[in-house]
């Protein structure tokens, strides 16, 4: 199995000199395809960030008619294919349907340009942070926020103050690999949005037009730079642990 | 000062009776019930965390049932302390009086005075995750009495604590209280802590407050079965324990505990002032005089003897009354009947020193 995983990328990165990566690299529509991908995977985190982070407390913390539902919606971006989740997402933000008129109105328009990579992506990986934010949340003890509370801070001082600083490397961590599953999304972003391309449909795209020599360089670089988000990842993820107080095993 | 008025609070099949009672400024109140009867229900209506089903919650002439918990000014002091763990022990301490713009120099003298009275002081700098159980419950003592409370509201306390270090904390909560006066609810189902801490126990039972007053005079007279039951402690006196001058080691547990009208011998390395408890199953009754290794050795006479199933209770008139239980068979072999003179003796380890 270990074989099956290492193989097929070592035997790509070793076929393809350093010389020929450097060269490729310096193409304007390769480092801009990469500087796409990260900026697009970084606007669709902090959208994630700003509407996903709520979510997640409201999940953690309160019980409502259909919360079931709403934790399975969640999870159910994972699961489906990702030309699938490509298609559903133009029947609503293309021009032609509601949200692409919606959207029209404020001069955002998704289809081939970059707010549809934004959205593709986000689809896609914003699972990744809501689960991880939720979990957060809920390893902090409600009573923990009711001392802050009999302390004098408002609910919302409190959730700044004490539940956000604690579940902060859970979103941390939840965030970061929204980044990365966002950065490597490709069936979504392809459907929504050919042009500009993003590295993943550039690699595509140099492979159908001028066959596998070509498209390597191109995916050596993309996995290079995932494989520097992944080693972020885990630095972040491997830190020293939060200080937590005893009490959370009696 | 707060008073509850009527309050009631019910949650599934739980169900809390409503309640009136008045806090006496200053006081240190002690609500003594078994698990899983309420107790801390009442302390999180009081703080404002649980809603009551009806009845209202006073502070002098104003109404706080509708307040949020943090317009309340009530200290929270949990079981297992519940420190904020990404803060150091002078910023969990720091955490009320800055959200309350107390100046900076009465936050640094309200923190010293704390911190001295806690001993805590060289641990200030560090994060409540290294800290011992008792350390980290004089921390959270610490964090409540800074914002200087209405009241403060202590849920079992003491409980999470191994034996040395909950003896101790508990001495410390009574001269803290005793320097401070903050007026204090502590439940908890331990007499113990009751005794050696309240100004004034109450008696909660599935919801509802049976009896309040002196402990000693609810523990000595519990006004109906269900308090007996609970706290069921015959034979319970007050006093005050001395130990023999002597250097001696293998005397050295052994002392006097003094009582109105009667002195027993009893082991503990406790001074002073105490409380002390024998169990009625534990004295031997004769009808003659003998001579035994026990270090404890009465006469008296029988006020009464009452069946309960298959033991008997029997009161014995010595130098203080004496409760004994014996088996039905023995009260009948011996036919004990009251008026009758009789030896009570127990030993100095039967008798418990608190």
């Amino acid at each position: 199995m270990v074989l099956f995983l290492l193989l097929p990328l070592a035997t790509m990165t070793l076929s393809v000199s350093p010389k020929l990566l450097y060269t490729t690299l310096l193409e304007e529509e390769v480092w801009r395809a990469i500087l796409l991908s990260v900026s697009s995977g970084l606007w669709a985190t902090f959208f994630g960030l700003l509407f996903g982070v709520p979510l997640a407390y409201v999940l953690a913390r309160h019980r409502f008619p259909g919360k079931r539902i709403v934790n399975g919606l969640v999870d159910l971006p994972v699961v489906i294919p990702h030309t699938a989740a490509g298609i559903a997402l133009l029947s609503v933000f293309g021009r032609k349907f509601y949200g692409g008129k919606l959207f029209g109105l404020l001069g955002i328009n998704f289809v081939g340009a970059e707010p549809g990579i934004v959205i593709a992506m986000m689809f896609g990986s914003v699972p990744f942070l809501v689960n991880a934010a939720r979990d957060g949340f809920m390893a902090v003890d409600p009573r923990m926020e009711q001392v802050a509370q009999s302390l004098g801070a408002s609910p919302w001082k409190t959730f700044l103050t004490i539940t956000l600083p604690l579940a902060r490397r859970n979103i941390l961590t939840g965030a970061m690999l929204m980044w990365s599953r966002g950065i490597s999304e490709f069936g979504a972003v392809f459907i929504l949005v050919y042009h500009p391309m993003v590295a993943p449909v550039l690699a595509w795209n140099r492979f159908e037009t001028y066959g596998l020599d070509y498209a390597r360089p191109v995916a050596v670089l993309l996995l290079i730079m995932c494989i520097l988000v992944f080693l972020t990842l885990k630095t972040l993820g491997m830190g020293k642990p939060a200080p937590r107080s005893r009490a959370d095993t009696p | 000062m707060i008073r509850l008025d009527q309050l009631s609070l019910k949650i599934g099949s739980f169900q809390l009776e409503p309640l009136d009672f008045q806090f006496r400024p200053g006081e240190y109140f002690v609500l003594l019930g078994p698990t899983g009867t309420g107790k801390t229900s009442i302390l999180e209506l009081i703080a404002g965390i649980k809603r009551p089903t009806s009845g209202r919650i006073w502070r002098d002439a104003t109404d706080i049932t509708d307040w949020p918990s943090e317009r309340r000014n009530i200290g929270f002091v949990y079981q297992d302390y519940l420190l904020f763990p990404h803060l150091t022990v002078r910023e969990n301490i720091l955490y009320g009086m800055k959200l309350r713009k107390v100046p900076e120099a009465i936050q640094r003298e309200r923190l010293q005075r704390l911190a001295g009275l806690l001993r805590i002081e060289h641990l200030l700098d560090g994060h409540p995750g290294r800290l011992s159980g008792g350390e980290q419950q004089r921390t959270a003592l610490a964090r409540a009495l800074a914002i200087e409370p209405e009241i403060l509201l202590l849920d079992e306390p003491l409980s999470a604590l191994d034996p040395q270090t909950k003896s101790h904390l508990q001495q410390e909560l009574r001269q803290i209280h005793q320097e401070l006066k903050t007026t204090t609810l502590h439940v908890t189902h331990n007499f113990e802590e009751a005794l050696n801490l309240a100004d004034r126990v109450g008696i909660l039972h599935h919801g509802r407050l049976l009896q309040v007053g002196d402990p000693v005079e609810v523990f000595q007279q519990p006004n109906c079965r269900q308090v007996a039951e609970f706290i069921g402690m015959e034979n319970l006196f007050e006093g005050t324990v001395t130990h023999a001058s002597t250097s001696n080691l293998e005397e050295d547990c052994n002392a006097v505990f003094t009582t109105s009208g009667a002195e027993f011998v009893v082991l503990t390395d406790r001074h002073g002032k105490a409380h002390a408890c024998i169990r009625p199953e534990e004295i031997i009754l004769s009808t003659d005089a003998f001579d035994s290794s026990a270090a404890n050795s009465f006469r008296g006479t029988i006020r009464e003897v009452s069946d309960k199933r298959i033991i008997s209770r029997v009161v014995v008139e010595t130098p203080v009354p004496l409760v004994v239980y014996v088996t039905r068979t023995s009260r009948q072999r011996m036919q004990l009947k009251a008026g009758q003179d009789v030896n009570v003796i127990f030993k100095a380890s039967a008798v418990h020193v608190f």
